[in-house]
């Protein structure tokens, strides 16, 4: 995916919400599709809660953008089920994470004073 | 086969019949994914209860009106090249040009005519000098049927204007020659266009069997 390669990771800026959670998921490691299920909800707080379409069409996207790679090692037959398909983060995917994280922490930086003194609704 | 795993196969074939609402090369690649995925919250829930498959359907139905339409309007978007997304989009605009030509002749309202005029010109020069130079030997008789179609319903409005323009009152004669001429161009326009997006539609078939 060459012309994924060239590109700069803030291009791809904002990653839509599935993305970057799938993205956060992956950097702890080969995950198959029912385990980025759990982690997209575990990550969230239960707040995304991602279907079978979805999770694919996202996962469909970032192998065509290069953040993702679908893993070639299968584990043991024993253990798990041969049929999973395993993804992992490439290069680009991990500057496209960190770019993120940095991007909302900026944000969270620039705005949090901000949005923590400001009186809650209901409050005097 | 015990009952739990005969409900299992059950769930799992219902929701495989549900895949036919995605794009068939979305289908081909991801389906059994989806299919095993489907299968392993079911399997293995997170939340265990009594519950589980009325969840997961749930879940399962909000994710498909949400991801089908997307995963078709990509599907489209890959398979239709940059020129082919042109000729619908003028296509519509030149149907609707010409539909809102024949109500301005036909109620002789000079307002929305100019307008309309010009999307009419403007669709001409997009056809004529930036489609021609795409549109193949084969291709041509739906774009010539268009250009025909469009031709005689600005035809006819012109000739319109410009009768009404010297004369107070409208004749018979002019009104039947008019009407039915114009109404020929929009049947023009209207069969080159389900032409053009037929064989946009075969071209499409053709490149998912290759794919």
């Amino acid at each position: 995916m060459a012309a994924a390669d060239n590109r700069e990771p803030s291009s791809f800026q904002p990653l839509p919400t599935t993305a970057l959670y799938i993205l956060l998921a992956l950097t702890e490691g080969e995950k198959h599709g029912y385990a980025l299920l759990g982690d997209v909800e575990r990550l969230s707080d239960g707040a995304v809660k991602v279907g079978a379409g979805t999770l694919y069409g996202s996962i469909k996207r970032m192998l065509g953008d290069g953040l993702i790679q679908e893993a070639a090692e299968r584990p043991d037959p024993r253990l798990d089920d041969q049929r999973r398909r395993y993804y992992r983060l490439t290069g680009l995917g991990e500057q496209v994470a960190d770019a993120e994280l940095q991007r909302l922490a900026t944000l969270l930086q620039r705005t949090g004073a901000r949005v923590a003194g400001r009186p809650r609704l209901g409050e005097a | 086969m015990p009952a739990g795993d005969r409900a299992l196969a059950w769930h799992q074939r219902a929701y495989r019949s549900l895949l036919v609402l995605y794009p068939p090369s979305f289908r081909r690649e991801w389906g059994p994914a989806m299919v095993q995925l489907f299968g392993d919250q079911l399997r293995h829930p997170r939340r265990p209860g009594r519950a589980v498959g009325v969840r997961v359907w749930l879940r399962t139905l909000d994710d498909l009106l949400s991801s089908v339409p997307r995963q078709q309007w990509e599907a489209f978007m890959e398979q239709t090249s940059t020129i082919n997304r042109a000729v619908i989009v003028t296509s519509v605009v030149a149907i609707a040009a010409a539909l809102g030509t024949g109500l301005a002749v036909v109620t002789a309202g000079i307002g929305p005519a100019i307008p309309l005029a010009i999307v009419l010109a403007v669709v001409v020069v997009i056809y004529r000098h930036q489609l021609r130079r795409f549109v193949t030997r084969r291709q041509g008789l739906w774009y010539r049927l268009l250009l025909a179609g469009i031709g005689l319903a600005a035809g006819v409005w012109l000739a319109g204007m410009a009768y009404w323009s010297t004369h107070e009152t409208t004749s018979a004669l002019f009104l039947i020659v008019g009407n039915t001429v114009f109404l020929l161009g929009v049947l023009l326009v209207l069969a080159g266009t389900a032409m053009g997006l037929g064989q946009l539609w075969r071209r499409t078939r053709q490149h998912e069997r290759h794919t």
